[in-house]
């Protein structure tokens, strides 16, 4: 009984882990930047869906959702087109363009501390209270209803990315832009759509934290980078990885917290970062293909 | 169709092109060889658009694209197959020339040209499912022409499409060389193999350190002495050898 809770709860966070890693891995297969203020378009989105709770204290989870996203997007946009891409145009080395990833993740804690302050933030009751059986077992529906949503999204991002022409050039531009290009591809424009479908992932998995938690302007920091641990866990750059990465990240952090300590639960995922870049460097979906 | 007017162009500091003037006429194959470095690859990315002239002119169907980015003059019908196949290995067959119909509104007219590319390539057909990165050279290769097809091209610039392949492929690469012209589509073609360009070409360019140091018809090249030592493997006065 317990076991399940604990593990719906280990399944939920990954999830929130799964998005953040594949916003990461979306913008490094596109452009090769670290987007170092993922973890900001997070905690954003968070501060964006509590705010439009607190305007309509009535409405359905999923809007909430979908106003998280909308918002993260947006910034995710707004970053790209004002910051990134006219360093990219500037041919600004990429360990520059990396660097003021960082910048504009330090601008959104401080934007965030002006405009939410800097007390944790309770988000009001999303889901029902009353515990959903599963099989016979109690399960919070907040857990359930977030692993939904974590699991909606990736599937539809998958089926955007498969089964839409825009999906499939969006690939394209990821493995060989200059080719893309000469087939017609618009690079501005799939950048674009890149970091939109990398903030709104972002977003959602913000509203999802803090509905499970809390929002807090700082909130991102290390949930950035425990989005990047799970995309590095995945194989950096891999979707497929980033979300099984985010899951099994979920998972560890959980387990360990439980059975090691919970003192050291944050360093047991900087442990294990250091680990995989030290024993396993191209990651989950490395190790499967050694093997093919 | 195509004409460039003394290109000078290069990369960083460098000016690789120099005084490059060059026409293609609708319909024809127009062959472009040279040795290694003679600039032929940076011709033809001069006038897909990556690299920007910093002298003459580009003119394409009656209007200058110099200064165009790639897309446009992609969109325009001038499509170039960039050498080195460079498909889109992870994505599968069918998806790569999806993706190269990016900008074709029509779903049915989509359908359509992946029939029509399917049909030109059955080896396209055969392995629709599978990665393209793991298609044999030559399938690469045919994979890489399907993908300029959809985008329904007037003119093709195709960059060393035989290199790296084996004999047969190359002659099937070749063919359908042939057979672009023959659907309307004209063609300008890179080759290391000269023979083998200039026997398929109506005209031919010689580049020699960034200029064009001659031109004629394919027969005139073939026969002509200089391009036959330098070129074609020949020494003056003897037979084929190849």
């Amino acid at each position: 009984m317990y076991l399940a809770e604990l593990l719906a709860g280990a399944l939920a966070i990954g999830c929130v882990y799964s998005l953040v890693a594949l916003g990461f891995a979306m913008i490094m297969r596109a452009t090769s930047i670290i987007h170092f203020a993922q973890g900001e378009l997070l905690m954003l989105g968070s501060m964006s869906g509590l705010s439009t709770l607190w305007l309509l204290p009535k409405l359905p989870a999923v809007a909430v959702l979908i106003c998280g996203m909308v918002a993260s997007g947006i910034l995710a946009v707004a970053m790209e087109f004002l910051v990134y891409r006219p360093l990219r145009l500037r041919r600004v080395a990429l360990m520059n363009v990396i660097t003021a990833t960082v910048g504009m993740s330090i601008l959104c804690i401080n934007a965030a501390r002006l405009l939410w302050g800097s007390e944790p933030l309770r988000y009001p009751e999303l889901f029902s209270t009353s515990a959903y059986r599963i099989a016979g077992v109690p399960v919070s529906p907040q857990l359930v209803w977030i692993m939904a949503f974590g699991v909606v999204l990736m599937g539809l991002l998958q089926l955007f990315l498969k089964r839409t022409r825009t999906g499939l050039v969006m690939q394209a531009v990821a493995q060989d832009a200059e080719v893309a290009q000469l087939m017609g591809a618009n690079l501005t424009r799939m950048m674009l759509y890149t970091f939109a479908i990398a903030g709104m992932m972002a977003g959602a998995a913000g509203v999802m934290f803090g509905s499970l938690f809390f929002s807090f302007f700082e909130m991102g920091f290390l949930l950035g980078i425990k989005g990047f641990v799970a995309a590095t866990l995945g194989g950096l750059g891999s979707l497929a990885g980033a979300m099984l990465g985010g899951i099994l990240f979920g998972l560890i952090e959980t387990f360990s917290a439980v059975y090691v300590s919970s003192a050291y639960k944050d360093a047991i995922g900087m442990v294990l970062l250091i680990a995989i870049l030290l024993f396993l460097p191209s990651g989950l979906v490395g190790l499967w293909k050694a093997r093919g | 169709m195509l004409s460039l007017k003394a290109i000078d162009a290069g990369y960083d500091d460098a000016l690789t092109l120099r005084g490059v003037s060059l026409e293609v006429e609708r319909g024809e194959i127009v062959a472009m060889i040279g040795a290694n470095g003679a600039g032929k690859s940076t011709t033809l990315r001069t006038i897909c658009g990556f690299l920007r002239p910093r002298k003459g002119a580009i003119e394409f169907d009656g209007r200058t694209i110099s200064g165009l980015t790639p897309d446009r003059i992609a969109a325009l019908g001038l499509v170039h197959v960039p050498e080195g196949r460079r498909v889109f290995a992870e994505l599968s067959v069918e998806e790569n020339l999806l993706a190269a119909a990016y900008l074709v509104r029509e779903r049915r007219e989509v359908k359509r040209r992946l029939g029509e590319a399917m049909a030109y390539f059955p080896v396209l057909e055969r392995r629709r499912r599978q990665a393209a990165g793991t298609l044999s050279g030559g399938e690469q290769q045919m994979l890489a022409f399907g993908r300029a097809l959809m985008t329904g091209p007037k003119l093709l610039l195709l960059d060393e499409p035989s290199l790296g392949l084996a004999p047969l492929m190359v002659a099937e690469v070749m063919r359908s060389v042939r057979s672009f012209r023959e659907t309307g589509v004209t063609v300008l073609l890179v080759e290391q193999n000269a023979n083998l360009a200039l026997q398929l070409a109506d005209r031919g360019y010689v580049m020699e350190t960034g200029s064009v140091r001659m031109h004629g018809s394919g027969a005139e090249l073939l026969a002509n002495a200089h391009v036959r030592t330098s070129y074609l493997g020949h020494t003056r006065g003897e037979g084929d050898v190849v």
